[in-house]
C-alpha cells in the first residue's frame, strides 16, 4: 500500500516536472497558441457568413446551434468524413504536400506574434522579416496546388495568384518600413514596447492606408480574390481538391486573415497597448489586461475583411497590377521618405 | 552540442538536397528540392548568428526568385525540352574545368585561414558591441561598406532599367 502511495505522488511530481520542463520550452504556449487558432477558424467562417448575411438583409446560418453558432464546426466534421479525391492526371506527391505547405506557414507565423507583454512564444531580432518570409513561403502551396491538379482552371488561379502576391508582397514590405524606423527595432516585442506612448497609426497614415490595402490582396480576399474568383475559375487553384485536403486550404486562408491582422495590430494599431495613452481621463483603460486589447483590435481588422467583402466587387486583373505597382508601392515609397525626412529633423 | 548536431543535419540535408535537385528529370520538382535547399542555407546562417542574412536569403530566393522560377516552368511545354537535354552532355568537358576551378577556389581560401577572417565589426570595447544582427549588418553598410553598398544598387538600378528596356521595345 505504501508503495502505491509513494508511486502515486511520484509520478504526480513527475507529471509537474514536465509540465514545467514544457513551460519553460514554450510547447505549452505553442499548444495554446494553436490551439486558439485552430479553433477560432470555424467561428471565424460563421461570423463571416452571418455579418455577410445581415448586410445582404438574410438571416445566414441559423441551424446548428444558438443561431447557427456550431456551423463551422459541423462544416469541419463534414470536411473530415468526405472522401479525398486524388485526379488522375494529378502529380500526386505534390498534390498531396501542396495543402500542407499552404497551412504550416500560416501557423508558424504566430510563433514570433507578442499577444501581450508575457504571452509570446519567442521574440527574435528579425521578427518582422521572419513574418515576410514565411508569408512568402506560404505562396508555394497555392502555386503548386494549382499545378499539380493537371485542370486548366486551377493552373490560371495559381499563376494570377503568383503575380499576385509577388507584387503586394512588395507593397507590404516597404508599407512596413516606415513604422519599423520610428521603432528603431525589427523585433515585433520591441515595437510593441515603442509605441508605449502613443500608436503610430497617427503618424504613420499612409502606410496603414497601403498595409491594409495590400494585406487584403496577400490573403486573396475580397476584392481582390481573383485567384479562386468564382465566376471566372469556378474555384481557381483548389477546384480538384476535396475533404480535408480542402479544409487545409480553408484553414490556411483564415490563419491568414489572423496572421495579418495581428501584423497591423503590432505595426500600427500599438499590439497589446490601451488607446488614448496619453490623456487623464482614459487612464482606466489602462486596467484592462494588454491581450485583451490585442485580441479585440485583431477582432475588429477581421471584421473589417468581412465588411470588405461584402461591400465592393471584385476588381480586374489589370486593375490590381495598376494599383499595386502605380499607387500602392510609390505611395510606401513616398512615405517612407517623409518619415526619414521627420525622423532625421526631430534627431 | 546541439548546434554541433544541427551543423551536422544541414550539412547532410545541404548535399542531399542538391544533389536531388540536379538529377531530377521533372523540373517542378527540381525547384522544389531547391526550395529545401535554400531553407537549410537559411539554418546555416542563423548558426552563425546571422539572423538578418537568414530571413532575406528566405525573402528573396525562396520568396520571389524560386516562384518566378516555377512561373516559367509551368508555361513551358516540359516534352520540348528532352532534345535539349541531349545537347547538354557535350557541354561536360567545360562544366568539368568550370567546377574544377570551383573546387580549387574553394580549398584555396579554407587553407589560407586569414582569408575567412573577415574584419570583425564587434570586438571588445567596440561601441557596437552589444548591438543585434540587423543593427550591426546596418551600421556596417552605411559607414565602413558605404562605397562598396552604393555601387551594388546602383549596378542593381542598372539592370532594372535595362530590363524596363527591353520589356518595352518587345511590346
Amino acid at each position: 500500500m505504501g508503495n502505491f502511495f509513494s508511486f502515486f505522488i511520484n509520478s504526480m511530481i513527475g507529471f509537474a516536472e514536465l509540465m514545467k520542463f514544457l513551460w519553460a520550452h514554450s510547447v505549452i504556449q505553442i499548444v495554446i497558441i494553436m490551439g486558439a487558432t485552430l479553433m477560432t477558424v470555424p467561428f471565424l467562417t460563421w461570423a463571416e457568413r452571418k455579418v455577410i448575411g445581415h448586410m445582404q438583409v438574410r438571416m445566414g446560418p441559423m441551424r446548428v446551434g444558438f443561431h447557427g453558432l456550431l456551423q463551422g464546426i459541423a462544416d469541419g466534421v463534414k470536411l473530415l468524413l468526405k472522401e479525398n479525391i486524388i485526379p488522375a492526371g494529378a502529380d500526386r506527391p505534390i498534390f498531396i504536400l501542396a495543402p500542407i505547405l499552404s497551412l504550416v506557414p500560416a501557423l508558424i507565423a504566430f510563433s514570433v506574434i507578442p499577444f501581450d507583454s508575457w504571452f509570446y512564444i519567442t521574440d527574435i531580432n528579425v521578427a518582422v522579416l521572419y513574418v515576410l518570409a514565411i508569408a512568402s513561403v506560404g505562396t508555394y502551396g497555392i502555386i503548386l496546388a494549382g499545378w499539380s491538379s493537371n485542370s486548366n482552371y486551377a493552373l490560371l488561379g495559381a499563376l494570377r495568384s503568383a503575380a499576385q502576391v509577388i507584387s503586394y508582397e512588395l507593397a507590404i514590405g516597404m508599407a512596413l518600413v516606415g513604422p519599423l524606423m520610428m521603432a528603431g527595432t525589427l523585433s515585433l516585442v520591441g515595437i510593441t514596447e515603442a509605441q508605449a506612448q502613443g500608436w503610430f497609426l497617427p503618424y504613420q497614415l499612409v502606410g496603414f492606408f497601403v498595409y491594409f490595402i495590400a494585406m487584403l490582396a496577400e490573403t486573396n480576399r475580397a476584392p481582390f480574390d481573383l485567384p479562386e474568383a468564382e465566376t471566372e475559375l469556378v474555384a481557381g487553384f483548389h477546384v480538384e481538391y476535396s475533404g480535408m485536403r480542402f479544409a487545409f486550404f480553408f484553414l490556411a486562408e483564415y490563419a491568414n486573415m489572423m496572421v495579418v491582422s495581428a501584423m497591423a495590430t503590432v505595426m500600427f494599431l500599438g499590439g497589446w497597448n490601451p488607446p488614448f495613452q496619453g490623456f487623464e481621463a482614459a487612464q482606466f483603460l489602462q486596467k484592462i489586461p494588454g491581450i485583451f486589447w490585442f485580441v479585440g483590435k485583431m477582432g475588429v481588422i477581421l471584421f473589417s475583411f468581412l465588411w470588405i467583402r461584402a461591400t465592393f466587387p471584385r476588381f480586374r486583373y489589370d486593375q490590381l497590377m495598376k494599383l499595386g505597382w502605380k499607387v500602392l508601392i510609390p505611395l510606401a515609397l513616398a512615405n517612407i521618405v517623409v518619415t526619414g525626412v521627420i525622423l532625421a529633423i526631430r534627431g | 552540442m546541439f548546434s554541433t548536431l544541427f551543423f551536422y543535419y544541414l550539412f547532410v540535408m545541404i548535399l542531399a538536397s542538391a544533389a536531388m535537385m540536379i538529377t531530377r528529370r521533372h523540373m517542378v520538382h527540381a525547384v522544389l528540392y531547391m526550395l529545401l535547399l535554400f531553407f537549410h542555407i537559411a539554418g546555416l546562417y542563423v548558426l552563425l548568428e546571422a539572423e538578418f542574412l537568414a530571413a532575406a536569403q528566405l525573402i528573396v530566393y525562396a520568396g520571389a526568385i524560386l516562384v518566378l522560377y516555377l512561373f516559367v516552368i509551368m508555361l513551358v511545354n516540359i516534352k520540348q525540352l528532352a532534345p535539349l537535354r541531349e545537347q547538354l552532355f557535350g557541354h561536360l568537358p567545360f562544366a568539368l574545368v568550370s567546377a574544377g576551378l570551383l573546387c580549387v577556389g574553394v580549398v584555396g581560401v579554407l587553407l589560407g585561414e586569414t582569408a575567412l577572417k573577415a574584419p570583425s565589426t564587434a570586438t571588445a570595447g567596440d561601441p557596437m558591441a552589444g548591438l543585434s544582427n540587423p543593427e550591426l549588418l546596418g551600421k556596417a553598410l552605411f559607414t565602413t561598406y558605404l562605397f562598396p553598398f552604393e555601387v551594388a544598387s546602383l549596378i542593381l538600378l542598372v539592370a532594372l532599367v535595362g530590363a524596363v528596356v527591353i520589356a518595352s521595345r518587345k511590346i
